[in-house]
């Protein structure tokens, strides 16, 4: 080989190497922190959401990456918090210090939340609250729930939905899960109702780890009040439908939520025999249901099936599915992993109508972030069960099922 | 508010009651014979729920058919685990040993999470949403089953440790161990069939009460904390306080729930145990 053809090989050389080293900076790559629950009490919740993260990015990377980081693709850095408020925090700090992810999707419950939020406001890397009914205390925490004055609200306005449709409601009892979500609820309800002419006879405090519901479903039933709201969890909620069940007390309209009422797995646990008694005629406080006719829910029912067949896709999936979503399109309009920026894109969200986005048949209309961090548009569901199935009846404008209502017609 | 009302509501509360003790009696039992606080009680029942569970959806056995054998296969579990964890630990003091039980907590919580999931879950019985109707009273037949059992459990413990060789061994090594070994009795090995009998027990128990409950990893510490509540206010190592224990928290917290609300009710045992503590430090029924 010739001298020149020697300097012309090194040259060659030096420009593929030179190439190759700018060719990965190009398309950035970004790290992206999901703090959920993995293990402990809201552990199956936790995973279920995390299937539902892992489904868009993996789709998202697949098609080709974040198209204004030059394709970057995102990386998880999945964390567990224990279901546990002081780990949050400290699993919070992790990621933002040492992993430097630009964004984190979590924390899941209101507990956590309020653990994480002061993270993030020192170390300014925002993050989105799955359920978390709170109002954000700072500009890097976000949620896509509804507020627990919404849900107050909501019980509320179904009441007044309920007698537009026959229903002969002039007295409610309420009984609430006895933290600051189910006081707050408890509390906006009734001052909603009150502004309705509708007089709240008693609301009766229940704690959570509550091992027999028995005495509360006696006493609501001592008030003999025309309809019943209950706040309750899951656990909870499945003692309520058994006491009613045992004390054949199932004639009073009842509403409540949401997993107590509308969780995708209530009806196996409760069996048939007392889910029909109970669950059939209640009204359920949803944030989700399969039959909801969001094109992006449905997209998503689609390919979860086709990644999870062997998975339920409930509600928690589909808030996995809905956190991820928002965060995609943020990363697109932010075009840096500047967790500032990121940050601030996340709240600049804004969604038309049926944006194929929109997951959640909670967010039926346009919807953006308020100044708060709230979302502003979302309105609950109701749905009634038939034969272990969900059915959506109120509002109207989603609906696919016709109430039943006790005593109508 | 109405006595019918009243009535079904102190019946319920009994009943409970009842249940409160029949988990109390196993802790009590190992307290009694080793001075372990078994701060892993509820999560060996939750993992005798989870067992009848298992036992159901593999072979379609019935919880009620299955209690027997998660009492044998429970209280193998216990003597073995006495013998090679829980005596060489507490050979370190009981504070050690209280600590080794804190650990079986994670393990087993963790255990359950990793082989069942942490989803809700129910076991169907014969039962199962059955209720005996006596006018004007409605009572849940797997509650009243347990409950009933909790008598009968109780007065079992009671013969066997008062009219029985083993019963005596116990009774002794509780009252003062040293003259107990001066005595003849291998108190290693009395210590392991009563831990193996208290884990045993839960194991029956897990089995009677599984259709009351819902079954999730983490149920364990309510059940320890209830136990710890009615083992103390019924006085540490008395059977017969237990079980009047039990009755008085369940019945108050089911009357207080009725009357005054869940809070007030969740609030009683509570208020209960530190009455007994400030008035009566060791027990309804403890000796001083």
């Amino acid at each position: 080989m010739s001298r020149l053809s020697r300097l012309a090989a090194v040259g060659a050389l030096a420009l593929v190497t030179g190439v190759m080293s700018v060719a990965p900076s190009f398309a950035k790559d970004i790290k992206i922190g999901v703090l959920m629950p993995r293990t402990g009490r809201y552990a199956e919740t936790g995973l279920s959401v995390v299937r539902g993260i892992e489904m868009v990015v993996k789709n998202t990377n697949d098609a080709g990456g974040i198209k204004s980081l030059g394709g970057g693709k995102i990386n998880l850095v999945i964390a567990d918090n224990g279901s546990d408020p002081t780990k949050t925090s400290l699993e919070a700090r992790r990621l933002m210090s040492e992993e430097k992810v630009s964004f984190i999707l979590g924390p899941y419950s209101t507990p956590e939340a309020q653990a994480f939020m002061p993270v993030a406001d020192r170390y300014q890397v925002g993050g989105v609250g799955l359920q978390t009914t709170l109002i954000p205390t700072t500009p890097y925490f976000s949620t896509i729930s509804i507020s627990a004055e919404g849900f107050g609200k909501a019980y509320a306005d179904a009441v007044k939905w309920l007698i537009s449709k026959g229903a002969k409601i002039g007295t409610v009892a309420i009984t609430y899960a006895n933290n600051d979500y189910g006081q707050v609820v408890s509390k906006t309800a009734a001052a909603a109702l009150a502004a309705q002419g509708i007089k709240v006879l008693e609301s009766i405090a229940v704690e959570p780890s509550v091992k027999d519901m028995t005495p509360i479903v006696l006493r609501v039933k001592s008030l003999a009040p025309d309809a019943v709201i209950s706040v309750v969890y899951f656990q909870d909620g499945v003692l309520l439908h058994k006491a009613r069940f045992n004390l054949g007390y199932t004639s009073p309209i009842w509403l409540g939520g949401s997993a107590g009422f509308s969780d995708d797995k209530l009806w196996g646990t409760l069996g048939k025999e007392v889910a029909e008694k109970t669950l059939t005629s209640s009204f359920g406080l949803a944030f989700y249901s399969a039959d909801g006719k969001l094109p992006g829910l449905k997209d998503a029912l689609q390919k979860g099936t086709a990644a999870y067949p062997d998975k339920v896709l409930d509600q928690s999936f589909m808030f996995g599915v809905q956190a991820a979503r928002f965060l995609v399109r943020a990363l697109e309009n932010a075009g840096t992993d500047d967790p500032v920026k990121v940050n601030a894109a996340f709240r600049g969200l804004k969604f038309k109508a049926g944006d194929p986005a929109i997951v959640l048949p909670i967010i039926p209309g346009d919807v953006h972030y308020a100044e708060d961090g709230t979302l502003a548009g979302t309105s609950a569901i109701f749905v009634q069960w038939k034969d272990g199935v969900k059915h959506t009846v109120y509002p109207e404008a989603v609906a696919s099922a016709k109430p039943i209502i006790e005593g109508v017609k | 508010m109405s006595g019918e009302v009243l009535l079904q509501a102190t019946v319920q509360g009994l009943q409970m009651g009842a249940i409160y003790a029949l988990v109390a009696l196993s802790m009590t039992l190992i307290f009694s014979v080793g001075g372990l606080l078994n701060f892993a009680h509820g999560d060996f029942m939750a993992l005798a729920m989870y067992g009848a569970l298992a036992l159901y959806q593999s072979f379609a056995l019935d919880a009620y058919a299955a209690a027997p054998l998660l009492f044998f296969g429970f209280f193998l579990l216990g003597f073995l685990m006495f013998r090679r964890l829980v005596q060489p630990v507490l050979a370190a003091g009981v504070l050690a040993g209280a600590q080794l039980t804190l650990g079986l907590v994670f393990v087993q919580e963790n255990f359950l999470l990793m082989v069942f999931g942490g989803d809700y879950l129910s076991v169907p019985t014969v039962l199962s949403n059955k209720n005996l109707i006596i006018p004007p009273l409605t009572m849940p037949w797997p509650l009243l089953v347990g409950s009933l059992l909790a008598v009968v459990l109780a007065a079992i413990l009671y013969v066997v440790l008062m009219r029985t060789d083993f019963g005596r061994q116990v009774r002794a090594i509780t009252q003062n161990s040293d003259a107990a070994a001066l005595m003849g009795i291998r108190i290693d090995r009395i210590q392991a069939i009563a831990f193996g009998i208290g884990i045993g027990l839960l194991g029956l128990t897990g089995a009677i009460i599984v259709a009351q409950f819902t079954l999730t990893p983490a149920m364990g510490l309510d059940f320890t904390l209830i136990a710890l509540i009615v083992m103390v206010i019924g006085g540490l190592g008395s059977f017969a306080g237990s079980m009047i224990a039990g009755a008085i928290i369940g019945v108050s917290e089911s009357l207080g729930s009725l009357l005054y609300g869940g809070t007030v009710g969740a609030m009683i045992p509570y208020a209960i145990l530190v009455l007994v503590l400030l008035f009566r430090p060791h027990g309804l029924m403890g000796e001083h």
